[in-house]
């Protein structure tokens, strides 16, 4: 008897530490590559200051430079991505939850499952073949569409649960005024839920800020200067794909900056998703 | 506004066509540019996949998924077969999936059985955080950290043309498995704590201890532990940028885990750019995209699905 609770003692005590390393190993994971981007930039930050939001990437081998042009561009495709996205990611987030039962909801739910599901790799092939062979030339509005197409699930998923979340007295209440029923939604309970939207929104901008894959074939790789919505572009995480393999070090660095301020902006990103999205149960 | 009542009456399109014609909702009419743009989008993709790639169903016939023959010519249609990649994207899934179910399964475990509550009230958010990383920083790190650790550990002498700067199969496979890790947790904790609390009052009274009440509790919950295994291997199908920066990027059978490989999305990733230059190439990767899209999918909605009978299941107990 003795014997058997001991067994269960140390069966215990090995679970433990097993599960708890396994745990342990992955929380090591994400501190290790906070903490080594941080290290392996430091040389970049350190000579570079604010001037790293600034200067274009220095040659190949040469001086660090900076990521001032491809933070430009990755601001205007990406909020031109999320605003496009919004656009058609919103309504169709409030259709799939207030007209729940229609068919257009539910080819639209469909729809939006598909894409959802397709790798984003595949996203950036499709928009390569139907805007950037036409237009001849990688583009700022071409990374857009992809990173749209890319973030728009996550837009009208979101503004459907935040709808949903709606508690069934305040809905009540809504109809109760004898409103038609778009004016009830249109004008009362999406302005109620406008956290919820913003919710989406910043979700959306979260994925598309992170997405590579999207605009390998889309963004082009003009990594020096910003060419306009027509020209070549690039994005943070695209100088990272390109940076990260080069055999220069100052290259290296540079990807490794980008690295950091990434991270810093998903973290920001996503943690003030989880704040508001708490905030919408009323 | 009550397309019920109106559908009980004849037939089910007969009544669709009434009610449209009688009501069209305005709130449904608002609301549908938006709709029809999003399904002229999906319309859009399945078409250019599917005319896309129809060149090289037609030229390679069955053989292009059968032979791994991949050689390239500026002149005359080159020969584009996948069955390397296609293997690679398995392999590489599977090593993904299977270290992303163990650690999912760890984790919960931890999480809900040993780990006091404040240590749980940190660790939830940074695995949230973590999971919300991009891709691309996890390549990075792969390419930096890993594939140096995997060179060094000498692995690589295990096989007939093992990997000289660590790249491989395994590469990949282990940092995509770490990096959807996780995702699989959430996945597997969800279930975890939709098992009624009466069940764990009831082991808790027995004086079960924590391997015990997770025994327990996981054979309830089974279900999710497959879901979160067949959602990872959905995702790690599907994942292009990591894979690239670790895989190794070489036309190979994964017959030995530590050489250099490809799969299909970093055989796309690496050839797609330059594909224009070689006739045939470009529809062979649109086929090879499309193929990849129907595995991970597929496995996608067999997880989805998965999890949520896993779910109702912990919610109703045994029963």
């Amino acid at each position: 008897m003795r014997l058997h609770s001991l067994k269960r003692a140390v069966l215990d005590r090995v679970f433990l530490a097993v599960t708890a390393s396994a745990t342990l190993a992955l929380l090591a994971v994400g501190a290790f590559i906070v903490a080594i981007s941080a290290v392996e930039s430091f040389p970049v930050i350190a000579a570079l200051g604010p001037a790293l939001f600034i200067e274009p990437p220095g040659l190949p081998g040469g001086e660090f430079g900076g990521l001032g042009p491809v933070l430009v561009s990755t601001a205007v495709i990406v909020s031109l991505g999320v605003l496009v996205g919004s656009l058609i990611g919103v309504p169709v987030g409030i259709l799939m939850s207030e007209c729940r039962g229609s068919w257009l909801a539910r080819a639209a739910d469909a729809a939006l499952q598909a894409i959802s599901e397709i790798p984003s790799v595949v996203v950036g092939l499709v928009v390569f073949v139907v805007l950037v062979l036409p237009m001849r030339t990688p583009s700022a509005i071409a990374a857009a569409v992809s990173l749209c197409i890319t973030a728009l699930p996550y837009i009208a998923a979101q503004t459907r649960e935040s709808l949903a979340a709606i508690p069934l007295s305040y809905r009540e209440a809504a109809f109760s005024l004898g409103l038609p029923r778009w004016k009830a939604v249109l004008r009362l309970l999406v302005p109620m839920n406008a956290r919820g939207v913003a919710t989406a929104v910043l979700l959306g901008g979260a994925r598309a800020l992170g997405e590579t894959a999207p605009v390998l074939f889309t963004a082009g790789a003009a990594f020096s200067a910003f060419y306009g919505l027509i020209g070549p572009s690039s994005t943070l995480s695209l100088l990272i794909f390109y940076f990260a393999p080069s055999p220069y070090e100052n290259w290296r660095r540079l990807a490794w900056a980008a690295v950091l301020l990434l991270v810093a902006l998903t973290i920001v990103l996503s943690s003030a998703v989880r704040r508001l999205s708490r905030g919408v149960k009323m | 506004m009550k397309p019920d009542l109106l559908r009980a009456s004849g037939s089910r399109r007969n009544a669709l066509a009434t009610h449209m014609r009688a009501k069209p909702d305005p709130l449904l009419l608002i609301l549908a540019p938006s709709a029809i743009a999003l399904l002229a989008i999906s319309a859009a993709i399945a078409a250019v996949l599917v005319t896309g790639s129809l060149d090289t169903w037609i030229h390679e016939g069955p053989g292009f998924l059968a032979s791994s023959e991949w050689s390239p010519s500026e002149e005359r249609r080159g020969t584009y077969r996948v069955l390397a990649p296609l293997a690679g994207t398995l392999v590489v899934a599977g090593i993904a999936s299977a270290i992303a179910a163990y650690l999912a399964v760890a984790v919960a475990v931890y999480l809900h059985e040993y780990a006091p509550r404040r240590v749980r009230e940190v660790v939830e958010p940074s695995l949230y955080s973590i999971a919300a990383l991009p891709t691309v920083v996890f390549g990075m790190w792969g390419l930096s950290t890993v594939a140096p650790l995997v060179r060094q550990s000498g692995l690589a002498s295990l096989c007939a043309r093992g990997s000289p700067t660590g790249q491989s199969f395994f590469t990949a496979g282990l940092v995509v498995g770490l990096m959807i890790a996780p995702y699989a947790a959430a996945v597997v904790s969800e279930a975890y704590r939709a098992v009624p609390f009466t069940y764990v009052e009831a082991l808790y009274s027995l004086g079960a201890k924590g391997f015990e009440r997770a025994r327990v509790i996981l054979g309830m919950v089974k279900g999710s532990l497959l879901a979160a295994a067949v959602l990872s291997f959905g995702r790690a199908a599907g994942e292009t940028t990591v894979v690239t920066l670790t895989v190794g990027n070489a036309v190979n059978m994964p017959f030995c885990l530590f050489e250099p490989g490809h799969t299909v999305s970093s055989l796309i990733a690496s050839q797609f750019g330059n594909a224009y230059l070689y006739p045939g190439m470009e529809s062979a990767l649109l086929a090879a995209a499309l193929v990849m899209v129907l595995v991970s999918s597929a496995s996608t909605t067999l997880g989805l699905k998965l999890a949520r009978a896993a779910i109702k299941r912990a919610r109703g107990g045994e029963a």
